[in-house]
């Protein structure tokens, strides 16, 4: 059965609706990489410790036992342009329990996917 | 008078330019020169010679030291860049997980659930089977 996998509310409420948009995916690709999404998320389950740990460094102890786990649609060759950012939770109780923190683009974009998302948020887009 | 914001672009050339026919002449000495330079220079421009119709350039000779050590030098920035990539993605992750972290563990959703919402519960489903 795996590990639990548990997903912030933001997850699906705000990342996922401009999953893509900002890469101009159209509207068959854009589900596609949900699909792979939860494919993705899947993996997480069986092996919590996927993709890149995160290194944190003072003032950003927040980031122990993060990872970032890259991913695209499934057929795209190229550096991956999504990732997964999950903590393996660090409470006794909850061994190897992961929590899915967020979903977005990769590396310094992340940044303006974010004011994009905002402005989506004020705008109240459907 | 202030500065323009146009940037003003500088086209860097070797100071030795020669044409085709001057090249084809004299290749065996600008090889045995470029053979000669062990010590890469910071530039690829320094030890290169331009070769082109009527002295207009358009290919470079350069000595294998100099060309190897730019290789490196690319190599090295886009270790660099990744690396800077990685921690911009960090920090940015960080202030997204402080911020997040403060909701209820009652409130997070399930694999399962946030798949049932999609619609993609069969997809999910598939990609466990595949695991197992």
């Amino acid at each position: 059965m795996g590990y639990p996998v548990l997903l912030h509310p933001a997850v699906r409420e705000h990342d996922l609706p401009t999953l893509g948009v900002e890469e101009g995916l159209g509207d068959e690709e854009r589900l596609e990489l949900r699909k792979e999404l939860v494919r993705q998320l899947a993996r997480i389950g069986a092996e919590p410790r996927l993709g890149r740990a995160m290194r944190y460094r003072r003032g950003y102890e927040i980031l122990a036992d993060c990872h970032s786990l890259p991913f695209d649609l499934s057929e795209r060759k190229g550096k991956h342009r999504f990732r997964i950012v999950y903590k393996i939770d660090p409470s006794m109780e909850a061994v190897d329990r992961s929590l899915i923190y967020a979903v977005g683009p990769r590396g310094p974009k992340l940044a303006a996917y974010r004011r994009a998302r905002k402005r989506r948020q004020q705008q109240d887009w459907p | 008078m202030g500065r323009s914001g146009k940037k003003t672009s500088t086209t860097l050339r070797p100071k030795r330019s020669l044409s085709s026919s001057d090249a084809r002449e004299q290749l065996p000495s600008l090889v045995k020169d470029a053979c000669a330079v062990t010590t890469p220079a910071k530039s690829l421009a320094t030890h290169a010679v331009e070769i082109g119709p009527y002295n207009r350039g358009g290919a470079w000779l350069v000595p294998a030291a100099d060309a190897q050590a730019a290789i490196e030098r690319q190599e090295s920035l886009l270790e660099q860049v990744a690396e800077l990539e990685e921690l911009i993605e960090d920090l940015t992750a960080a202030s997204v997980i402080a911020a997040r972290s403060r909701t209820p563990p009652e409130k997070w959703e399930t694999l399962d659930g946030f798949a049932a919402e999609l619609g993609l519960v069969d997809v999910l489903e598939e990609a466990r089977a595949e695991l197992q």
